[in-house]
C-alpha cells in the first residue's frame, strides 16, 4: 500500500517538475510547479513529517505559488517577452550533463544502502518513532536548540522585505 | 519500493531537473522555478534522512529553508520586476548589456 | 548555554547593536522623510530647497547612526575578546561559537562596514541613492555576516549566508534606475540562487552521512564514505560560487563594475572574509580529518582562481572590472593558504597558514576598499570613475590622490614595503614550508602577472599627460572619502612595516580554533 501511494507521488512531483522545465508558458509552468509541490508534500506526509507536508502546501502552493502568479499577472508577457530555451544542441549538452549528475549522486546512494556501509535494516526505513514529525516535537526543537536561528529567520524576512519592497516600488525621491 | 535508497534517488532526479531548468531555459520566470524544484529536493532528502535516523533536527532545517525559499522568492521577483522596466523581457539573453 | 540568559545575549551582542542600528537607520529615513513630505503638504506649494534639506540633513545623519552602531558593537566585540572565560564557548545549544578566530574576522566585516558608511557620506546622495534602504541593508548584510562567521552549526551557516546574499542582491540594484545595475543584480542573483541550492543539497548529505548537524559533531570519522563525500563536494561548491573561485567567479565581475563602488568594495572584502572563516571553521571543526583524501580540490581551484584571474585581469579596460577579476586573484592567493593547512599532520603546521589568511584578509580589506574609494572620489553626477585610460595624468592634477593611489596598487601587487606585500609573504612561506612548493611557485608567477596590469595605472598617472583639463574635478563633499583614502593607506603602510602585532593576535586567535 506505502509502496504504490510512493509510486503516485514520485511520478507525479517527476512527471511535474519536467513539465516545469519543458513548457514554455509561465502560467502552465506555475500550474505543474504546484503539482509538484503537492506531490512532494505527500512524499514529506509519507516520510512521517505530517507538519512538514501541511507547511509545504501551504508556504509553498499558498505564498510562493501566489506570489509566482501575482507577478505574471503584473508583467503581462507578450509572447516575444518570454524568451524560450535554449538552442537544441545545448539542451542535448546539458541534459547529457545532467544525466551524469544523477549517475554520479545515485551510485554512491546505492552503494551505500545496498553494500557493507549500513547496517541490513537501514535498507528499509526502521520503524519511526511515534513522536517524530508531529507539532509539538517541532515546536520543542525550534523553541528550545534552535531559538537563535529561529530570530535570524526574521531578520532574514526583514532583509528580504526591504530589499523586495525597495526594488519593485517605483522611484519616488528624485 | 518506498526505502531510503528510492527517496534519495528521487530526490537526486528533482535536483537534476531544476538544474536542467536553471541552465537551459532562457525565462528568468522559470528558472527561478526551477531553483525552487531544487530546494524542494533538498528538503526531500532531508527529511528522508531524519526519518532514517527518528531525528527531529532535520525538520527544524526544513522549516527554515521554506522561510529562505519564499524570502528568497520574493527578492529575485522584485529585482525581476526591475529588469523588466528597464528591458520590457524576462529573457536571460537580453542581460547582455555586460560581457557574462 | 541554552536558553537567554545574560551571558548568551552578551555573546551576540556585536550582532544585536548592528540589528538594531538597521532598524534606528530605517525609522530615522521614515522620520526624516515625513518632516520633509509634511513642509510640502502644508505649504501651498512644495518647496523645493525644504526637501533638498531634508535630503541633505539624512545623508551625514545616517552615516552617522551607522558609525555609531558599528562602534558599539566593537565596544562589544572588545568586551569578548577580553572576557577569557568565554573564548570557544558556545551558546544557544551550540548554535555560535564565540573565539578570538571569529572576533578577529568579525572585526575586519564591521571595519569593511564602517569605512563604507564613512565613505558614502557624500557619495549615496551624489548617486541619488535612498538612504534609508542602503545603509539599513548595509547593516543587516554585516549582521549576516557577523552570524555567518560566528555559526557553529549547518543552519547558523546556511542562514548567515542567505541574510548576506539576500541584502547584497538588493544592494547591487540599489541604483535601479541604472539598467545595467538591475541587469548585474539578476545574473547574481540567479547565479547565487543556483549555488545556495547546491550548498543546501551538500548539506542535507553531509547531515545523512554523519547525523548530526553541528560542526564538532560532524567529524567523527563516517560510517559511509559516499554520501559523506557527495555533501562535501557540493558544499564546497556552494562555497566556492560565494567566494568567487574559478571557475564559479562569473558573476563577480559583472556584480563589481554594475554596483556602485562603496558597494563593490563592500561585496568583495565583507562577503569575501565571512565566506572565508566559515569556511575554515567548517574546514578545521569538522572536515580536516578527511582532508588528506580530497586536499587536490582545492588546490586545483587555486591554481584555476589565480592563473585565470590574473590573465583575465590584463585586458580589462574598466578598472572596476579589472579590480573584479583582481579580487578573483586574490581569492586564490588565499586559497593557496587554505591549500596549505591541508594534507599535512594538522596539529603542527597549521598554525602558520590560518593565521596569514587572517591576516590577508584584513590587508585585502584595506587595499581593495581604498582602490574603490578612488573610483568614487573622481566620479561625477552618478557615474564611477572607472575608465582606465582616464586616469592619465592624474599625478600633475592631484597628486595626493595619485600617492594614494599609487600605495593601493603597489599593495595589490604585493611590492615591498606595503602591506599586499606581507600578506602575500606570509601565506606563500607557509606554503612552502607545508611542502606545496609547485603552488607557491604558480603563486608567485601569478602575483608577477598581476605587477603589470597594476603598475600601468600607475605609468598612466605619473607618465602621461592628462587628456582634457577639468576631467578630475569632482562635485561632491568630499571628506568622508578622505577620512577613508588615509586610513586605508595609513593601514596598509602600517601593516606592512610593522606587520607583528596583528599577526601575533592571528596567531593567538587561531591557535584557540585549532
Amino acid at each position: 500500500m506505502t509502496d504504490t501511494i510512493f509510486m503516485v507521488f514520485a511520478v507525479m512531483s517527476i512527471a511535474s517538475a519536467i513539465a516545469v522545465v519543458t513548457w514554455r508558458n509561465p502560467v502552465h509552468c506555475v500550474l505543474a510547479l504546484i503539482a509538484s509541490f503537492a506531490g512532494v508534500a505527500g512524499l514529506f506526509y509519507l516520510l512521517s513529517a505530517p507538519f512538514i507536508a501541511v507547511m509545504q502546501i501551504i508556504i509553498y502552493a499558498g505564498a510562493i505559488i501566489v506570489l509566482f502568479l501575482f507577478v505574471i499577472m503584473l508583467l503581462n508577457l507578450k509572447k516575444n517577452e518570454m524568451g524560450g530555451d535554449a538552442p537544441v544542441q545545448d539542451r542535448l549538452f546539458t541534459v547529457f550533463l545532467c544525466v551524469i549528475t544523477v549517475i554520479i549522486l545515485s551510485i554512491p546512494v546505492v552503494a551505500t544502502f545496498t553494500g557493507t556501509f549500513y547496517d541490513q535494516y537501514k535498507k528499509t526505513f526502521p520503524k519511526p518513532d511515534a513522536n517524530l514529525g508531529i507539532t509539538e516535537t517541532i515546536g520543542q526543537e525550534i523553541f528550545s536548540a534552535h531559538a537563535l536561528a529561529f530570530e535570524l529567520i526574521s531578520i532574514l524576512i526583514i532583509a528580504a522585505l526591504i530589499g523586495a519592497i525597495y526594488l519593485a516600488k517605483k522611484r519616488q525621491r528624485g | 519500493m518506498f526505502n531510503p535508497t528510492n527517496c534519495l534517488i528521487l530526490s537526486i532526479l528533482l535536483f537534476a531537473i531544476g538544474a536542467y531548468g536553471v541552465i537551459a531555459k532562457r525565462n528568468i520566470l522559470i528558472m527561478l522555478m526551477s531553483v525552487e524544484i531544487m530546494l524542494n529536493a533538498a528538503n526531500l532528502a532531508f527529511l528522508t534522512f531524519a526519518r532514517l535516523y527518528n531525528d527531529p533536527t532535520a525538520h527544524v532545517f526544513v522549516l527554515m529553508n521554506m522561510a529562505v525559499a519564499a524570502a528568497e522568492v520574493a527578492v529575485g521577483l522584485a529585482l525581476l520586476i526591475c529588469v523588466f522596466r528597464h528591458k520590457k523581457s524576462v529573457d536571460s539573453t537580453k542581460l547582455n548589456l555586460l560581457k557574462w | 548555554m541554552n536558553g537567554f540568559d545574560f551571558a548568551s545575549i552578551m555573546a551576540i551582542s556585536p550582532e544585536i547593536a548592528l540589528l538594531l542600528t538597521a532598524i534606528a537607520v530605517i525609522t530615522a529615513d521614515i522620520c526624516i522623510g515625513k518632516a520633509g513630505r509634511k513642509c510640502c503638504t502644508a505649504g501651498a506649494a512644495c518647496k523645493p530647497e525644504e526637501t533638498a534639506s531634508s535630503t541633505e540633513i539624512s545623508s551625514i545623519v545616517m552615516p552617522f547612526i551607522c558609525m555609531t552602531g558599528i562602534a558599539i558593537s566593537w565596544y562589544f566585540m572588545y568586551n569578548l575578546w577580553n572576557l577569557h572565560a568565554v573564548n570557544g564557548a558556545k551558546y544557544f545549544s551550540n548554535a555560535i561559537v564565540v573565539d578570538k578566530f571569529g572576533l578577529i574576522a568579525g572585526f575586519v566585516v564591521t571595519v569593511a562596514a564602517f569605512l563604507t558608511a564613512l565613505s558614502s557620506t557624500g557619495y549615496a546622495k551624489r548617486m541619488k541613492i535612498d538612504f534609508g534602504e542602503y545603509y539599513g541593508l548595509i547593516m543587516l548584510a554585516s549582521a549576516g555576516m557577523m552570524f555567518l562567521i560566528k555559526g557553529n552549526n549547518l543552519i547558523m551557516l546556511f542562514l548567515g549566508i542567505e541574510l548576506t546574499s539576500l541584502s547584497v542582491y538588493a544592494l547591487t540594484a540599489i541604483s535601479k534606475h541604472r539598467e545595467e545595475s538591475t541587469e548585474a543584480a539578476m545574473k547574481y542573483f540567479i547565479l547565487g540562487a543556483f549555488s545556495s541550492a547546491i550548498l543546501l543539497f551538500g548539506m542535507a548529505f553531509m547531515y545523512g552521512a554523519t547525523g548530526s548537524i553541528e560542526f564538532g559533531q560532524m567529524n567523527a570519522v563516517p560510517t559511509n564514505r559516499f554520501l559523506y563525500f557527495i555533501g562535501i563536494g557540493m558544499m564546497l561548491l556552494g562555497l566556492a560560487f560565494k567566494i568567487g573561485a574559478v571557475p564559479f567567479h562569473m558573476w563577480a565581475p559583472d556584480a563589481y563594475q554594475a554596483a556602485p563602488s562603496a558597494i563593490s568594495s563592500f561585496m568583495a572584502v565583507g562577503v569575501k572574509t565571512a565566506s572565508f572563516a566559515a569556511l575554515l571553521r567548517l574546514l578545521f571543526t569538522s572536515l580536516i580529518h578527511t582532508s588528506h583524501m580530497w586536499y587536490q580540490v582545492p588546490w586545483m581551484l587555486a591554481v584555476l582562481t589565480v592563473l585565470l584571474g590574473n590573465l583575465t585581469a590584463i585586458s580589462q579596460t574598466n578598472i572596476k572590472r579589472m579590480l573584479a577579476y583582481s579580487s578573483i586573484a586574490h581569492t586564490g592567493y588565499i586559497l593557496i593558504g587554505v591549500t596549505a593547512c591541508m594534507g599535512v599532520g594538522y596539529s603542527t603546521g597549521l598554525t602558520a597558514p590560518m593565521s596569514s589568511i587572517l591576516f590577508y584578509l584584513a590587508v585585502y580589506a584595506l587595499m581593495n576598499i581604498g582602490a574603490f574609494a578612488i573610483t568614487m572620489h573622481l566620479g561625477r553626477e552618478d557615474k564611477d570613475f572607472d575608465e582606465i585610460s582616464g586616469y592619465a595624468g592624474l599625478a600633475h592634477k592631484k597628486p595626493l590622490l595619485a600617492l594614494a593611489m599609487a600605495i593601493f596598487m603597489f599593495s595589490l601587487a604585493g611590492i615591498p614595503p606595503m602591506g599586499g606585500f606581507m600578506a602575500k609573504f606570509y601565506i606563500f612561506r607557509s606554503a612552502i614550508q607545508n611542502g606545496y612548493i609547485w603552488l607557491a611557485i604558480i603563486g608567485i608567477i601569478g602575483s608577477i602577472i598581476s605587477v603589470y596590469y597594476y603598475l600601468r595605472i600607475v605609468v598612466l598617472m605619473y607618465m602621461k599627460p592628462a587628456q582634457t583639463e577639468e576631467q578630475f574635478e569632482s562635485d561632491q563633499s568630499q571628506w568622508g572619502l578622505h577620512f577613508t583614502l588615509f586610513a586605508t593607506a595609513a593601514g596598509l603602510l602600517i601593516l606592512g612595516l610593522l606587520p607583528g602585532d596583528f599577526v601575533q593576535y592571528a596567531i593567538v586567535a587561531v591557535k584557540e580554533l585549532l
